[in-house]
Protein backbone atom coordinates (compact mmCIF):
# COMPACT_ATOMS: atom_id res chain seq x y z
CA UNK A 1 0.00 0.00 0.00
CA UNK A 2 1.11 3.27 0.15
CA UNK A 3 4.16 4.29 1.65
CA UNK A 4 6.08 1.16 1.28
CA UNK A 5 8.35 2.54 -0.68
CA UNK A 6 8.39 6.54 -1.00
CA UNK A 7 9.87 8.68 -3.42
CA UNK A 8 12.84 9.48 -1.14
CA UNK A 9 13.66 5.79 0.06
CA UNK A 10 13.76 4.84 -3.86
CA UNK A 11 16.02 7.76 -4.50
CA UNK A 12 18.62 7.04 -1.74
CA UNK A 13 18.38 2.99 -2.59
CA UNK A 14 19.35 3.22 -6.34
CA UNK A 15 21.75 6.42 -5.42
CA UNK A 16 23.49 3.33 -2.37
CA UNK A 17 23.51 0.48 -5.26
CA UNK A 18 24.91 2.36 -8.04
CA UNK A 19 27.40 3.58 -6.00
CA UNK A 20 28.77 0.50 -4.68
CA UNK A 21 28.36 -0.76 -8.46
CA UNK A 22 30.44 2.15 -9.40
CA UNK A 23 33.04 1.50 -6.38
CA UNK A 24 33.45 -2.50 -7.33
CA UNK A 25 34.42 -1.21 -11.09
CA UNK A 26 36.31 1.21 -9.34
CA UNK A 27 38.52 -1.29 -7.57
CA UNK A 28 38.03 -3.81 -10.18
CA UNK A 29 37.53 -7.56 -9.66
CA UNK A 30 39.34 -9.07 -7.11
CA UNK A 31 40.64 -12.36 -7.60
CA UNK A 32 38.30 -15.13 -6.47
CA UNK A 33 39.62 -18.73 -7.20
CA UNK A 34 36.22 -20.31 -5.94
CA UNK A 35 34.25 -18.25 -8.78
CA UNK A 36 36.91 -19.39 -11.12
CA UNK A 37 36.96 -23.00 -10.20
CA UNK A 38 33.16 -23.29 -9.92
CA UNK A 39 31.35 -21.07 -12.05
CA UNK A 40 33.66 -19.78 -14.74
CA UNK A 41 35.20 -23.17 -15.34
CA UNK A 42 31.39 -24.18 -16.06
CA UNK A 43 31.37 -21.61 -19.08
CA UNK A 44 34.32 -22.38 -20.31
CA UNK A 45 33.66 -26.20 -20.05
CA UNK A 46 30.41 -25.20 -22.05
CA UNK A 47 31.86 -22.33 -24.59
CA UNK A 48 34.26 -25.70 -25.46
CA UNK A 49 31.74 -28.21 -26.21
CA UNK A 50 29.40 -26.14 -27.76
CA UNK A 51 32.16 -24.64 -29.85
CA UNK A 52 33.55 -28.23 -30.87
CA UNK A 53 30.05 -29.35 -32.07
CA UNK A 54 29.39 -26.67 -34.15
CA UNK A 55 32.47 -26.24 -35.64
CA UNK A 56 33.74 -29.53 -36.57
CA UNK A 57 36.76 -29.81 -38.89
CA UNK A 58 36.22 -25.83 -40.92
CA UNK A 59 38.95 -24.71 -41.81
CA UNK A 60 40.15 -21.00 -40.32
CA UNK A 61 39.36 -18.72 -42.91
CA UNK A 62 42.55 -18.20 -45.84
CA UNK A 63 43.58 -14.91 -47.60
CA UNK A 64 44.53 -13.93 -50.71
CA UNK A 65 48.56 -12.09 -50.62
CA UNK A 66 46.73 -8.56 -50.97
CA UNK A 67 45.02 -8.84 -47.95
CA UNK A 68 48.86 -9.89 -46.02
CA UNK A 69 49.28 -7.24 -43.17
CA UNK A 70 52.59 -5.02 -44.02
CA UNK A 71 53.89 -5.25 -40.71
CA UNK A 72 53.10 -8.23 -38.45
CA UNK A 73 53.73 -7.04 -35.10
CA UNK A 74 55.83 -9.52 -32.80
CA UNK A 75 54.50 -10.03 -29.48
CA UNK A 76 55.79 -11.95 -26.05
CA UNK A 77 59.01 -12.57 -26.29
CA UNK A 78 60.67 -11.47 -28.89
CA UNK A 79 64.09 -13.70 -28.18
CA UNK A 80 64.27 -16.63 -25.65
CA UNK A 81 68.18 -14.83 -24.92
CA UNK A 82 69.25 -18.25 -23.70
CA UNK A 83 73.00 -19.04 -24.07
CA UNK A 84 72.02 -22.62 -25.28
CA UNK A 85 69.32 -20.74 -27.89
CA UNK A 86 71.96 -17.89 -29.21
CA UNK A 87 74.17 -20.80 -30.11
CA UNK A 88 71.46 -22.42 -31.97
CA UNK A 89 70.92 -19.27 -33.37
CA UNK A 90 74.21 -18.56 -33.95
CA UNK A 91 74.68 -22.14 -36.44
CA UNK A 92 71.57 -20.63 -38.15
CA UNK A 93 69.71 -23.49 -36.35
CA UNK A 94 71.62 -26.45 -38.06
CA UNK A 95 72.38 -28.03 -34.55
CA UNK A 96 69.21 -27.76 -33.85
CA UNK A 97 66.44 -31.06 -33.39
CA UNK A 98 62.72 -31.11 -32.64
CA UNK A 99 62.11 -33.71 -30.60
CA UNK A 100 59.10 -35.52 -30.43
CA UNK A 101 58.30 -37.92 -27.22
CA UNK A 102 55.83 -38.58 -24.92
CA UNK A 103 53.33 -41.34 -25.28
CA UNK A 104 54.94 -42.51 -28.81
CA UNK A 105 55.28 -45.79 -30.11
CA UNK A 106 59.01 -44.51 -31.50
CA UNK A 107 60.01 -41.34 -29.94
CA UNK A 108 62.02 -38.92 -32.91
CA UNK A 109 63.89 -36.60 -33.55
CA UNK A 110 63.95 -34.27 -36.79
CA UNK A 111 65.92 -31.62 -37.94
CA UNK A 112 65.29 -27.95 -39.43
CA UNK A 113 66.70 -29.70 -43.20
CA UNK A 114 64.63 -32.81 -42.42
CA UNK A 115 61.43 -30.82 -41.87
CA UNK A 116 61.99 -28.36 -44.85
CA UNK A 117 62.06 -31.93 -46.80
CA UNK A 118 58.86 -32.94 -45.52
CA UNK A 119 55.18 -32.18 -47.59
CA UNK A 120 54.56 -28.76 -46.48
CA UNK A 121 51.72 -26.24 -46.07
CA UNK A 122 51.18 -22.95 -46.51
CA UNK A 123 48.79 -20.53 -46.18
CA UNK A 124 47.65 -16.69 -45.28
CA UNK A 125 45.55 -16.58 -42.26
CA UNK A 126 44.58 -13.65 -39.78
CA UNK A 127 46.47 -13.85 -36.07
CA UNK A 128 44.10 -12.55 -33.52
CA UNK A 129 45.55 -11.67 -30.56
CA UNK A 130 43.45 -11.64 -26.92
CA UNK A 131 45.15 -8.00 -26.58
CA UNK A 132 42.27 -7.68 -29.47
CA UNK A 133 44.98 -6.89 -32.45
CA UNK A 134 45.14 -9.14 -35.80
CA UNK A 135 47.37 -9.41 -38.24
CA UNK A 136 47.36 -11.44 -41.87
CA UNK A 137 49.94 -13.34 -42.64
CA UNK A 138 51.52 -16.21 -44.85
CA UNK A 139 52.79 -19.25 -43.10
CA UNK A 140 54.38 -22.91 -44.36
CA UNK A 141 54.93 -25.44 -42.17
CA UNK A 142 54.78 -29.27 -41.66
CA UNK A 143 50.97 -30.53 -40.67
CA UNK A 144 51.35 -31.75 -37.26
CA UNK A 145 49.31 -34.35 -37.48
CA UNK A 146 51.45 -35.98 -40.30
CA UNK A 147 54.39 -35.81 -37.56
CA UNK A 148 52.09 -37.67 -34.95
CA UNK A 149 51.35 -39.93 -37.88
CA UNK A 150 55.06 -40.59 -38.14
CA UNK A 151 55.93 -41.27 -34.38
CA UNK A 152 52.61 -43.18 -33.85
CA UNK A 153 50.36 -42.29 -31.17
CA UNK A 154 49.83 -44.27 -27.85
CA UNK A 155 45.89 -44.64 -27.19
CA UNK A 156 45.75 -43.36 -24.04
CA UNK A 157 47.00 -39.83 -25.53
CA UNK A 158 44.09 -36.32 -25.05
CA UNK A 159 46.73 -33.56 -25.25
CA UNK A 160 49.72 -32.43 -27.20
CA UNK A 161 52.06 -30.31 -25.37
CA UNK A 162 54.74 -27.87 -26.62
CA UNK A 163 58.03 -27.06 -24.99
CA UNK A 164 59.12 -23.89 -25.98
CA UNK A 165 62.81 -21.94 -25.67
CA UNK A 166 61.53 -18.83 -24.80
CA UNK A 167 60.75 -18.21 -20.52
CA UNK A 168 59.01 -15.17 -18.74
CA UNK A 169 61.13 -14.81 -15.61
CA UNK A 170 63.08 -18.12 -15.66
CA UNK A 171 58.97 -19.75 -16.09
CA UNK A 172 59.67 -21.61 -19.25
CA UNK A 173 56.66 -21.04 -21.93
CA UNK A 174 54.94 -23.89 -22.96
CA UNK A 175 51.44 -24.55 -24.55
CA UNK A 176 49.01 -27.35 -24.99
CA UNK A 177 46.20 -28.52 -27.66
CA UNK A 178 43.68 -31.40 -28.41
CA UNK A 179 44.00 -34.17 -30.66
CA UNK A 180 41.20 -32.18 -32.89
CA UNK A 181 43.12 -29.51 -33.86
CA UNK A 182 46.68 -31.31 -33.55
CA UNK A 183 45.43 -33.19 -36.54
CA UNK A 184 43.14 -30.14 -38.10
CA UNK A 185 44.77 -29.78 -41.52
CA UNK A 186 45.71 -26.08 -40.87
CA UNK A 187 47.77 -26.76 -37.70
CA UNK A 188 51.56 -26.68 -38.54
CA UNK A 189 54.84 -26.20 -37.04
CA UNK A 190 55.55 -23.23 -39.09
CA UNK A 191 59.42 -22.91 -40.38
CA UNK A 192 58.59 -19.94 -42.70
CA UNK A 193 56.76 -17.11 -42.51
CA UNK A 194 55.64 -14.35 -45.57
CA UNK A 195 58.05 -16.58 -47.72
CA UNK A 196 61.07 -16.76 -45.74
CA UNK A 197 62.52 -18.09 -42.72
CA UNK A 198 60.85 -17.58 -39.78
CA UNK A 199 62.80 -14.85 -38.22
CA UNK A 200 63.79 -15.08 -34.15
CA UNK A 201 60.94 -12.25 -33.14
CA UNK A 202 58.68 -14.82 -35.11
CA UNK A 203 59.56 -17.77 -32.91
CA UNK A 204 62.57 -19.40 -34.98
CA UNK A 205 63.08 -21.84 -35.89
CA UNK A 206 59.41 -23.40 -35.50
CA UNK A 207 56.49 -22.00 -34.20
CA UNK A 208 52.99 -23.79 -34.13
CA UNK A 209 50.38 -22.47 -35.51
CA UNK A 210 46.52 -23.50 -34.70
CA UNK A 211 44.66 -21.26 -36.84
CA UNK A 212 41.34 -21.46 -35.14
CA UNK A 213 42.48 -20.16 -31.80
CA UNK A 214 43.89 -17.08 -30.65
CA UNK A 215 47.56 -15.43 -30.56
CA UNK A 216 48.94 -17.13 -27.06
CA UNK A 217 48.16 -20.68 -28.11
CA UNK A 218 50.70 -20.28 -31.12
CA UNK A 219 53.87 -21.39 -29.20
CA UNK A 220 57.11 -19.80 -30.66
CA UNK A 221 60.46 -21.74 -30.08
CA UNK A 222 59.18 -24.70 -30.23
CA UNK A 223 61.81 -27.12 -29.29
CA UNK A 224 60.04 -30.37 -28.28
CA UNK A 225 56.48 -31.95 -28.71
CA UNK A 226 55.49 -34.39 -25.75
CA UNK A 227 52.13 -36.27 -26.54
CA UNK A 228 50.66 -37.13 -23.06
CA UNK A 229 47.18 -38.26 -20.93
CA UNK A 230 46.86 -35.10 -18.54
CA UNK A 231 47.96 -31.46 -18.23
CA UNK A 232 48.93 -31.29 -14.58
CA UNK A 233 52.47 -32.96 -15.14
CA UNK A 234 53.36 -29.82 -16.58
CA UNK A 235 54.14 -26.41 -14.77
CA UNK A 236 50.99 -25.01 -12.90
CA UNK A 237 48.58 -27.89 -14.85
CA UNK A 238 46.75 -25.74 -16.97
CA UNK A 239 47.84 -26.54 -19.87
CA UNK A 240 49.95 -23.43 -20.77
CA UNK A 241 52.14 -20.39 -19.15
CA UNK A 242 49.54 -17.91 -19.34
CA UNK A 243 46.82 -20.36 -18.36
CA UNK A 244 49.13 -21.32 -15.20
CA UNK A 245 50.29 -17.12 -14.76
CA UNK A 246 47.19 -15.43 -15.46
CA UNK A 247 43.85 -17.28 -15.50
CA UNK A 248 43.74 -17.72 -19.25
CA UNK A 249 41.11 -20.12 -21.01
CA UNK A 250 43.06 -23.32 -22.08
CA UNK A 251 40.36 -23.45 -24.78
CA UNK A 252 41.52 -20.19 -26.91
CA UNK A 253 38.80 -20.70 -29.64
CA UNK A 254 36.66 -17.82 -27.49
CA UNK B 1 34.32 -12.39 -34.10
CA UNK B 2 36.34 -14.87 -32.40
CA UNK B 3 38.89 -17.20 -34.54
CA UNK B 4 36.43 -20.35 -34.14
CA UNK B 5 33.32 -18.57 -34.68
CA UNK B 6 34.85 -17.13 -37.79
CA UNK B 7 36.17 -20.57 -39.13
CA UNK B 8 32.46 -21.70 -38.81
CA UNK B 9 30.64 -18.86 -39.77
CA UNK B 10 32.89 -16.42 -41.89
CA UNK B 11 29.89 -14.62 -43.25
CA UNK B 12 29.25 -13.27 -39.95
CA UNK B 13 32.31 -11.03 -40.74
CA UNK B 14 30.46 -9.68 -43.41
CA UNK B 15 26.93 -9.58 -41.85
CA UNK B 16 28.20 -7.01 -39.18
CA UNK B 17 30.42 -5.26 -41.70
CA UNK B 18 33.62 -6.70 -40.29
CA UNK B 19 35.01 -6.45 -36.74
CA UNK B 20 34.90 -2.92 -35.44
CA UNK B 21 31.44 -2.49 -36.32
CA UNK B 22 30.18 -6.05 -35.03
CA UNK B 23 31.91 -4.67 -31.71
CA UNK B 24 30.26 -1.34 -32.08
CA UNK B 25 26.75 -3.01 -32.48
CA UNK B 26 27.11 -5.84 -29.61
CA UNK B 27 28.02 -2.65 -27.07
CA UNK B 28 25.26 -0.58 -28.37
CA UNK B 29 22.83 -3.02 -28.17
CA UNK B 30 24.14 -4.53 -24.99
CA UNK B 31 24.20 -1.34 -23.46
CA UNK B 32 20.61 -0.64 -24.73
CA UNK B 33 19.39 -4.00 -22.92
CA UNK B 34 20.80 -3.19 -20.00
CA UNK B 35 18.72 0.55 -19.85
CA UNK B 36 15.78 -1.33 -20.78
CA UNK B 37 15.89 -3.77 -18.04
CA UNK B 38 17.03 -0.72 -15.65
CA UNK B 39 14.17 1.43 -15.97
CA UNK B 40 11.47 -1.98 -16.30
CA UNK B 41 12.65 -2.99 -12.73
CA UNK B 42 12.25 0.80 -11.85
CA UNK B 43 8.79 0.76 -13.54
CA UNK B 44 7.86 -2.71 -11.41
CA UNK B 45 9.04 -1.38 -7.81
CA UNK B 46 7.82 2.43 -8.13
CA UNK B 47 4.14 0.62 -8.66
CA UNK B 48 4.23 -1.83 -6.10
CA UNK B 49 6.83 -4.76 -6.76
CA UNK B 50 4.53 -7.39 -4.95
CA UNK B 51 1.38 -6.45 -6.40
CA UNK B 52 2.72 -6.26 -9.86
CA UNK B 53 5.35 -9.58 -9.64
CA UNK B 54 1.68 -11.51 -7.92
CA UNK B 55 -0.27 -10.04 -11.24
CA UNK B 56 2.59 -11.38 -13.58
CA UNK B 57 2.11 -14.96 -12.36
CA UNK B 58 -1.52 -14.94 -11.21
CA UNK B 59 -3.10 -12.72 -14.19
CA UNK B 60 -5.00 -10.28 -10.70
CA UNK B 61 -4.04 -7.34 -9.76
CA UNK B 62 -4.96 -5.68 -6.78
CA UNK B 63 -6.61 -1.95 -7.02
CA UNK B 64 -6.13 0.26 -4.38
CA UNK B 65 -9.09 1.33 -2.46
CA UNK B 66 -11.10 4.19 -3.60
CA UNK B 67 -10.19 6.94 -1.85
CA UNK B 68 -13.05 9.98 -1.62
Amino acid sequence: MAGVITRRKLIAGVAAGGSSIALSAWTGPTYDSFFQDNVLSIGQWLNYHVQRLIIGNALAQEFPESDMSPVFRTNGNTDPGTPEYQKLAADQFTDWLLRIDGLVDSPTSYSLAELRAMPSRTQITRHDCVEGWSAIGKWTGVQLGRLLKQVGLQPNVRFILFHCADNFDGTPYYESIDLVDAFHPQTLLAYAMNGEPLSIGHGAPLRLRVERQLGYKQAKYVMRVEAVALLSGMGGGQGGYWEDAADYYWYAGI
Amino acid sequence: MSPAMDAAWPSLLDVFGGRPSARSIHFIIAMLLVLFFLVHILMVVLVGPINEVWSMITGRYRLPRERH
